[in-house]
């Protein structure tokens, strides 16, 4: 009976059906449709902020209206599956590519997937950054062998579309600096960093944050672009903070 | 930390006994990490709500943990559950649990209501019906939860703003009974006490003689909100606000019949400067020294 109580009360705050909620009421001289609204309001009006809160660049594009429409429809579908709000919102992104919202803006969706990777970033583990510095003492026969553990707060968001500089004008910062095939996020202190990046450090980092050797990924860096400026993407990948320590080589070489 | 599992208060927890607090909020987290915020008052404690600490890592877990090493800090759960009738979800059971030991909080607290059913959270403090059937499962989920914890939990008293048919205990008499079954605490909300009444009618302090005073570890103290619904008003517990007059009227009232209890005063929507929050714990403060002077006289 608890259990049936609770399915329609949960029926009544995502799907609008409370008929099954109202009749388990007591009654009253307020009206028990409007004291149910208290709760429907919470429960909505509570994700809509999460949401908006891990989105500010898409809810400035959309405009509060609009963006508090998708987002309670979103809620109202993607309900949480845990009381942990600030890992809510992850399908987010993929619901808008359906909107009507972003048929008129076709880089509305990686616009939103940017800002998730940002509020993961935020919230994940704690690790030590790997400092350029690091490396300084390697003998250079080691550095093709050379596999970087990635920092739990790494993340590379891959976009046709220059989603860095759209989120800068829809928040009214500065315009960032460097290429605009990824978005390098990573948090290895206090702030989320962003570090926009060419095709051909994109494709090197990718390579590197699977773990690939420095080898294969600056082949793949070279493939995608041959004039990749090999060791400044390198110097900028690390100064970002993407990668917590070195991996050992099965030789027991690295450090 | 040992726990007394007979309803007591924890020992360490003694020392805030007539001591005001705050909740910590992200605005002021600057404030405290600087130092010591202008106007806090000597004794003063800080409470935070668990589920805004269980991500992995990140700036606002580790301010939390900076400051709780300078303050004493309670821990108070929104996400638990206790009184879902599919039981409780073991991998929030198991963060709580977790941030618990982390943090060694000297207060600890969740809520008499529900979130989660079928897998889904959702995130307010539902309503339970005072059944014996709601008894027997907020009983179980809260002996399971205090075992996991090795410690009890201070059960929070909710804002009403409706009541079920099939209830057949009074909000008071439920809460005693819990005691009575698993050993918690409790609580009290004196908002909650005075909008629930004023939503479902009947005195605010009715129940105050039906629950086991030694029992009440903890007093909340918060704003709500006044909505029109045709020529009626619905209060709605928004922590949006200062205290009401009427509710501190109340507060006087429970502390006269209790005693001192550590009180929180609680505002987490459109959270104002500091010094208004610590202006109103220092209203409480005085009522508390009050209540004392009185006792001494």
């Amino acid at each position: 009976m608890l259990l049936e109580t609770q399915r329609a009360f949960a029926r009544a705050l995502l799907a609008g059906e409370g008929d099954a909620a109202l009749a388990l009421l007591a009654p009253s001289r307020l009206p028990a449709g409007r004291r149910l609204a208290v709760h429907v309001n919470t429960v909505l009006g509570g994700l809509v902020g999460s949401l908006a809160a891990a989105h500010p660049a898409v809810q400035a594009v959309l405009g509060e209206q609009a963006f508090r429409a998708l987002a309670g429809a979103f809620a109202r579908r993607h309900p949480p599956r845990s009381a942990r709000l600030s890992a809510y919102g992850a399908g987010f992104a993929d619901f808008l590519e359906a909107a009507e919202a972003a048929a008129e803006r076709p880089w509305l969706p990686d616009l939103a997937r940017l800002e998730w990777a940002r509020n993961e970033a935020l919230f994940a583990a704690e690790a030590a950054v790997l400092a350029p510095e690091a490396l300084a003492g390697l003998p250079p026969t080691a550095v093709p062998e050379l596999r970087l553990a990635v920092h739990p707060a790494a993340r590379l968001v891959r976009s046709s579309f220059p989603v860095a500089a759209l989120r800068a004008q829809a928040l009214g910062e500065a315009p960032p600096e460097g290429g605009s095939a990824a978005v390098l996020v990573t948090r290895p202190a206090w702030s989320v960093l962003q570090a926009p990046l060419g095709p051909g450090a994109a494709a090197f980092l990718t390579a590197l944050l699977a773990e690939e050797s420095f080898a294969v990924a600056a082949a793949a860096g070279f493939a995608a672009e041959p004039d990749l400026a090999l060791e400044a993407a390198f110097a900028l990948v690390l100064r970002q903070g993407a990668f917590s320590r070195l991996i050992p080589s099965i030789q027991g070489e690295a450090t | 930390m040992d726990a007394i599992h007979d309803g007591a208060i924890v020992p360490a927890a003694t020392a805030l006994r007539a001591r005001a607090g705050i909740g910590l909020r992200t605005p002021h987290l600057p404030a405290f990490l600087e130092g010591e915020p202008e106007g806090w008052p000597a004794g003063g404690w800080l409470e935070v709500h668990a589920e805004n600490f269980m991500a992995e890592g990140g700036p606002r877990r580790r301010a939390l943990f900076a400051i709780a090493g300078r303050h004493p800090v309670s821990l108070h759960g929104v996400g638990l559950s206790l009184g879902s009738a599919e039981g409780l979800d073991p991998e929030q059971l198991s963060r709580l649990v977790a941030l618990e030991r982390a943090l060694r909080p000297v207060l600890l607290s969740e809520h008499l209501s529900w979130s989660r059913i079928d897998g889904r959270y959702l995130n307010d403090l539902l309503p339970l019906p005072y059944s014996e059937e709601a008894l027997a499962v907020f009983a179980e989920n809260l002996l399971r939860a205090q075992d996991a914890l090795r410690r009890p939990l201070l059960i929070e008293n909710p804002s009403a703003y409706l009541a079920f048919a099939d209830s057949c205990l009074s909000e008071a008499e439920f809460l005693a009974e819990l005691v009575r079954r698993t050993g918690c605490g409790l609580l009290l909300d004196v908002n909650n006490l005075y909008v629930s009444a004023q939503n479902l009618g009947g005195e605010p302090l009715a129940g105050l003689e039906s629950l086991p005073a030694e029992a009440i570890g903890e007093i909340h103290l918060a704003g709500h909100a006044r909505v029109a619904v045709g020529a009626e008003t619905l209060l709605v517990d928004d922590h949006g606000d200062r205290v009401a007059p009427a509710v501190w009227g109340l507060y006087d009232a429970v502390l006269a019949r209790l005693g001192p209890r550590p009180t929180l005063i609680e505002w987490d929507t459109r959270v104002p400067a500091l010094e208004v929050l610590l202006a109103e714990a220092a209203e409480a403060q005085r009522r508390l020294d009050r209540r004392e002077a009185r006792r001494a006289a």
